[in-house]
């Protein structure tokens, strides 16, 4: 009786680990299911074509991608914008807008949601960003009614975080977010003086334009996410608490 | 003994726990994301603008003019002073019809933005001699000035690169370049005026946006 009561004791770990292994296995094999089920359709897509992917296009070209391509990146690496903002040979003229149509190419195979984040900043000519100079004096056309919105709790002077708000299929482009870009005529109420000769008799001042020689700096990221699960994937990739409207609509929270 | 049997049976539930747990964290990672991204900058250049005033008096009439010796465009305005009694005796015309305008304040405007190098056309300030000469005492001389304040303001652009004026832009930046031709004592702190016309004033580029006031006297009489 010992000899059974020892063999029961030593035997129901045993089976308590063989239990939970066989459970183990059969949650494994249900997600694994249910991941197929889920995955199915699109997972037969991406196999063929390709997965995610974005590119950003100014003036209606592309200046920087970044495309999942059997089974790997292809990646433009940071693109380059502004290049042919002022024409050859003339000046930035503060006040007038210039050109500037910033849009999302869905260069992927799966539909996405996408965001743009644009910084704004002075610069030096060594690259330095200038703090004390003021980044809203670079202004940004943005349009209106396009299905972009700003996410004004995440913007600031700096910083602008634009989402898109309609689901954007595979190949397709949003419309532009913006219209043009310029710097605002106010940065000529800007002057300091500056000493340029000190003689006995006194100061000879001049007089300077804060803003003469500083570069205008403007930086694009743009983000995107698959539409599956797309409260999830949002609050997962990017930190934000949205919900998505029946049609595909996301509204932020 | 009761805590090995609890262990025992604790151990391997954890560690399927954990298994299970383990799977599900991966499912929750794989969302398909990308991202990209570009960036530029362009140089500003600014430059004050500046201006030289004109004029010459011939036939009785001054004719005012304004050139632009800066290297950017800007819009110009004159004042025209003349004594209270012989105001009535002067009249007005543009060399170019509608180009210069008199506003409520005084100054006449001229219609268009001055590029650099380029002189605006002549306002005409004509004295009426014979008006004058009745009104007068025969045969004594009079002599009376006329003087012109010109000012100058930078071309500022719409949003479509149109060129317009914003007066209140001269009027801000004159304070900060009227300061900077001063000549300051360095032991006292103290303003010399009078070097705001000199060679050192000259230098200042910021002078070019000041108020500038140019006295040019005329004569009139008998």
């Amino acid at each position: 009786m010992r000899r059974m009561r020892d063999r029961k004791k030593k035997t129901a770990p045993v089976l308590l680990l063989c239990a939970s292994v066989v459970l183990l296995l059969l949650s494994t094999v249900g997600s694994t299911r249910a991941a197929l089920t889920y995955y199915s359709e699109n997972y037969a897509m991406e196999v063929t074509v390709s997965s995610i992917g974005v590119t950003l296009q100014e003036n209606g070209n592309p200046v920087s991608y970044r495309n999942y391509l059997k089974d790997d990146w292809s990646d433009s690496g940071s693109g380059e914008l502004l290049t042919n903002l002022v024409p050859e040979g003339e000046t930035l003229l503060p006040g007038k807008r210039y050109a500037e149509s910033l849009s999302v190419l869905n260069s992927g195979a799966i539909d996405t949601y996408v965001r743009v984040t644009l910084y704004r900043s002075w610069q030096d000519s060594q690259g330095n960003k200038l703090t004390e100079l003021s980044p809203e004096l670079i202004e940004f056309d943005l349009t209106e009614n396009s299905g972009w919105i700003v996410d004004e709790k995440a913007s600031t002077p700096e910083r602008m975080v634009l989402y898109y708000t309609r689901v954007l299929p595979s190949q397709a482009s949003t419309p532009a977010l913006s219209r043009g870009v310029g710097v605002s005529n106010d940065i000529y109420r800007e002057v300091e003086e500056i000493i340029v000769r000190e003689t006995q008799e006194g100061k000879t001042f001049q007089t300077k334009y804060r803003y003469d020689g500083c570069w205008m700096s403007v930086k694009a990221e743009v983000d995107a996410v698959q539409t599956h699960n797309a409260a999830e994937a949002i609050k997962s990739a990017w930190g934000v608490d949205a919900d998505v409207a029946a049609d595909g609509t996301l509204h932020l929270r | 003994m009761k805590k090995k049997k609890i262990l025992k049976i604790l151990i391997p539930a954890s560690l399927a726990l954990m298994l299970a747990a383990g799977t599900r964290v991966q499912d929750a990672l794989a969302y398909f994301t990308s991202y990209t991204g570009a960036s530029g900058k362009v140089q500003v250049s600014l430059s004050f603008a500046d201006t030289e005033p004109g004029d010459t008096v011939a036939d009785w009439t001054k004719h005012i003019s304004v050139t632009n010796t800066g290297t950017v465009p800007c819009f110009v305005r004159v004042k025209v002073l003349v004594s209270g009694q012989y105001e009535k005796y002067v009249s007005y015309t543009s060399q170019r019809e509608g180009s210069w305008t008199l506003q409520d304040d005084g100054y006449w405007y001229y219609d268009a933005a001055l590029n650099a190098g380029e002189t605006a056309d002549e306002l005409l300030a004509a004295l009426d001699r014979v008006s004058l000469n009745q009104d007068t005492e025969n045969g004594k001389q009079q002599e009376f000035n006329v003087i012109v304040v010109q000012e100058h303001t930078l071309a500022l652009y719409d949003g479509e690169g149109n060129p317009y004026a914003d007066w209140t832009l001269a009027e801000n930046s004159a304070q900060p370049a009227a300061e900077n031709v001063r000549s300051v004592d360095g032991a006292e702190g103290k303003e010399d005026a009078g070097t705001a016309d000199g060679a050192e004033g000259t230098e200042d580029a910021g002078t070019a946006d000041s108020v500038e006031v140019t006295g040019i006297t005329g004569e009139g009489g008998q």
